[in-house]
């Protein structure tokens, strides 16, 4: 186990430097002059002039990169241009956000995917099972912002429950901000929900054709013990391959959701960097969002080996 | 649209704006006079005794909440690039100069000023005024601030306002003497606006660029409290504000809410006290008894517009020809659901003293288009590639309109979708493209909405193209005071710029909406948002 988590720390620091790469090309690709957007239509050569100086845009591609990364490595991805604010505060401010959304967002779809996946493939066909797929199918077909709009009209227009504005701060009061999140928690868990609940499904349906399975029947075990100690066992493997990648998705479904909410999480920061092309925010949450997805690999390798012996013993 | 309709609104316009302001004013003695104060009248100062008949004064208290759809980039007035910023500085900043809501001026910082002779205006400024931080107001923190607002290293937009002015001299501690080199009409309305939105001397020294951005300090009613950047701004009421028993609210609160359903549903759940709605969202709430619907024309405006430096444009009946080919009121109907004005020339509506409702202007008829194409010698039309554009899915209905329109008289539109700056740098100023479609910034001073695009040396004129005796006009109506006379100037260059001009299809200018709950009590409206805050109090 020891073995299999040093590996995989061994390979991180190339992918990261990979990232940088990418991460500082990509902005230079962008289609607009930083500077273009900063001055809008009011062009004053002087301030051009300033701006360009202070952003470093006046040097060689080469040297800004290096520049760049000697701060990355110290710690410092520069100055947001929009809000004038480090962007490392910026990050540090939004991810606690994110993370919440995120991490209610997984465990709602966890809680409902796992045991309606289970019931479904212990009784294929079914009107409950019939009632799943169907969920699923809507689930992934639901744009999750127009889902986002049509909760908040049904539960804060019509019914006056939960509030339209979604973000109050934990530090200020943790029950309106619980309350804040309850909306954007289920129209971001949704799609998760409908793919987690399939694969659990499936993995079962797998799993349930097996010898050992029907040997557990014959060994006379309840139905229970045999559902979760031999089936879902062995059908978490795949389950977790999906969840892992779930996970790295997380960031990509929060640019959607923190927008129509107006939650102030990394996604919204992602977006509103990208339109005002607010360069150093861009690379920022881009590095922020490569060592997210690594993160979330390296979680579900590592998990792989607790429920597989056969990944453990390498 | 027809005539008989736009009056219509206009009258509804008026009517909702009149209840608005007849609901809020009780006693006070600044309610906006129907055609704006000239800038050479001395205003009066705000008296707010109150009459015999109002009830006690009302107490303090509650939070009123507004909805901005973005950040703000800068609450620095020197630093902001942009007036999307403006109504995140209202709350901290009392303006030099205050601008009513019909764009005329009246006292604000400055209690009175005397226009000596055309180049020389003494201010004089209230008195017991402090900023937040303490620092008292005085002459001399009003020249520091208009002092940075020249300076070099710090390069502000606004210091263009001050071209124009010579010397600024501190007389005392309450009046300040400001010198221009010409006569300046329209100095003391730039004074109205960010450049008048004066800053604590000391707040600004002692804190970087970046920091003073974030945390400005002005003398106005409410203090920043704080900034979480994507989501809200709070302000507090600031104890010490120099009229007393005044801000009557205990905070404001803007919420940035981009998406208009989400910012709509806020509104309606009682989240928001006041609320922009879209004009397509107006038909959603006007029969809410609960509310009051205040509107009025924007001072910004559509337009699409040809590089005449690329043929075939060089020939005037082409360009004619283009904006004769275009149906304004299927456009205003498309896209606003009637909810617009046609623009005929660069003078919007809402400088109703410039004005002219019966100026017409190439008016729809593509069978004289055709004709005039034909006689350029394009029978058969041509094809212009491309158009470009930028802006969000909202704004290509309007290009596909105009596409098919273009397509009746034989011309071809290429649409091609591009970044803001990447538009306004390729257009204006690299003259790369043939055609834009764009729209302009609100202004609040027409002076700037004449100066800009139309004047030979400016920036954003495509071509440098000259208008034989513009720029001479531009000058005159700059040292101009009385607004009448200032007015017939503008209508004749409007002329110029339609007639021997004629690079700009002029499309229409939008209605702006604002729905405020009828527990908001004294809310005056303001078209850039200028809104008297100090006034406005909440009463379930």
């Amino acid at each position: 186990m020891k073995r299999l988590i040093i590996q995989r720390l061994i390979a991180l620091p190339p992918v990261i430097f990979v990232v940088t790469m990418i991460t500082f090309s990509l902005v230079l690709l962008m289609p607009t002059d930083p500077t273009d957007i900063i001055m809008g239509e009011e062009v004053n050569p002087a301030l051009l002039e300033r701006v360009t100086r202070e952003l470093g845009l006046d040097k060689p591609i080469p040297v800004q990169y290096i520049n760049w990364i000697s701060d990355v490595f110290t710690g410092d991805l520069r100055h947001s241009i929009r809000t004038h604010l480090p962007v490392t505060t910026e990050l540090k401010n939004r991810i606690p956000v994110t993370l919440e959304l995120g991490i209610l967002g997984l465990a709602l779809s966890l809680i409902v995917a796992i045991p309606v996946g289970i019931i479904s493939a212990s009784r294929p066909n079914s009107a409950i099972d019939s009632a799943a797929t169907l969920f699923a199918m809507w689930g992934v077909a639901m744009p999750n912002f127009f889902l986002g709009i049509l909760l908040i009209y049904l539960f804060a227009v019509i019914l006056g429950w939960l509030p339209a504005i979604a973000y109050v701060p934990f530090s200020e009061d943790p029950w309106l901000n619980l309350k804040g999140m309850i909306l954007p928690v289920i129209a971001f868990s949704t799609t998760h929900t409908a793919v987690l609940m399939r694969q659990t499904r499936s993995a079962m349906l797998e799993v349930l054709r097996q010898d050992y399975v029907r040997t557990a029947h014959a060994k006379g075990f309840t139905e229970r013990k045999v559902m979760t100690r031999h089936a879902l066992k062995n059908a978490l493997t795949p389950l977790i391959t999906v969840a892992g990648l779930e996970v790295g998705q997380l960031l990509a479904g929060s640019v959607i959701i923190e927008t129509v909410f107006g939650l102030p999480g990394v996604g919204r920061l992602a977006v509103t960097g990208v339109i005002t092309s607010d360069f150093p925010v861009v690379q920022g949450v881009l590095l922020f969002a490569g060592a997210w997805v690594i993160l979330a690999n390296l979680l579900a390798d590592i998990t792989y080996g607790l429920v597989d012996p056969r990944v453990r013993s390498g | 649209m027809t005539t008989l309709k736009r009056k219509g609104m206009w009258a509804l316009v008026s009517m909702a704006t009149l209840a608005l302001l007849i609901a809020s004013c009780g006693g006070d003695d600044d309610t906006p006079t129907p055609r704006p104060t000239a800038t050479t009248t001395v205003a009066q100062p705000t008296t707010t005794a109150p009459t015999a008949t109002v009830p006690p004064a009302p107490q303090r208290g509650g939070i009123l909440n507004l909805r901005s759809t973005a950040d703000p980039r800068n609450l620095d007035p020197l630093q902001s690039l942009s007036s999307s910023d403006v109504p995140f500085m209202v709350p901290v900043f009392d303006t030099f100069i205050r601008s009513t809501p019909d764009f005329g001026v009246t006292a604000g910082l400055a209690e009175s000023w005397d226009v000596r002779d055309g180049t020389n205006i003494v201010f004089v400024l209230r008195e017991g005024v402090k900023f937040h931080d303490g620092t008292p107001l005085n002459a001399e923190a009003v020249k520091a601030h208009f002092d940075r607002a020249v300076d070099e290293q710090l390069a502000s937009i606004q210091g263009q306002f001050l071209t124009s002015v010579e010397n600024i001299e501190v007389l005392s501690g309450s009046h300040l003497s400001v010198s221009t080199f010409a006569p300046n009409a329209l100095l003391v309305s730039f004074m109205a606006d960010r450049l008048g939105f004066i800053n604590s001397p000391t707040a600004v020294n002692s804190a970087t660029l970046d920091q003073y951005t974030r945390n400005p300090v002005g003398t106005g009613p409410f203090a920043l409290d704080e900034w979480v950047s994507d989501s809200h701004i709070t302000y507090s009421a600031f104890d010490d504000y120099w009229q007393g028993g005044l801000p009557l609210l205990d905070g404001i609160k803007r919420f940035v809410i981009e998406d208009p359903a989400v910012a709509l549903a806020a509104f309606r759940s009682g989240e928001l006290d006041v609320y922009k709605p879209e004009p397509a969202q107006v038909g959603l709430i006007e029969n809410d008894p609960d509310l009051t619907i205040v509107s009025w024309s924007s001072p910004g405006y559509n337009y699409f517009q040809l590089n005449r430096t690329m043929e075939p444009f060089g020939d005037i009946r082409v360009r004619r020809a283009l904006s004769m080919a275009v149906d304004r009121a299927a456009l205003i109907q498309l896209e606003y659901d009637g909810r617009a004005t046609i623009l005929y020339g660069p003078i919007p509506p809402i400088f109703a003293w410039a004005y002219d409702p019966d100026f017409k202007a190439y008016e729809y008829n593509p069978d004289e288009a055709r004709r005039l194409l034909a006689e350029a010698g394009f029978p058969n039309g041509f094809t212009i590639d491309p158009v470009v554009w930028f802006g969000g899915t909202a704004r290509r209905p309007r290009l596909e309109a105009l596409q098919q329109m273009y397509g009746d008289i034989g011309v071809k539109l290429e649409l091609l979708q591009i970044a803001s700056g990447d538009a306004s740098r390729g257009f204006q100023r690299e003259w790369i493209y043939p055609a834009y479609s764009s729209a302009l910034d609100p202004r609040t001073e027409l002076q700037l909405l004449m100066s800009e695009h139309f004047k030979s040396t400016n920036a954003k004129n495509v071509g440098k193209t000259e208008i034989p005796g513009y720029d001479a006009l531009l000058v005159q109506a700059e040292g101009t005071f009385d607004l009448v006379e200032r007015g017939r100037l503008y209508r004749q260059m409007q002329k110029m710029v339609v007639e021997d001009m004629a690079m700009y299809v002029f499309l229409h200018i939008p209605f702006v909406y604002e729905a405020v709950r009828d527990y908001v009590i004294d809310y005056v409206s303001h078209p850039t948002e200028q809104v008297e805050l100090s006034k406005v109090r909440i009463e379930r």
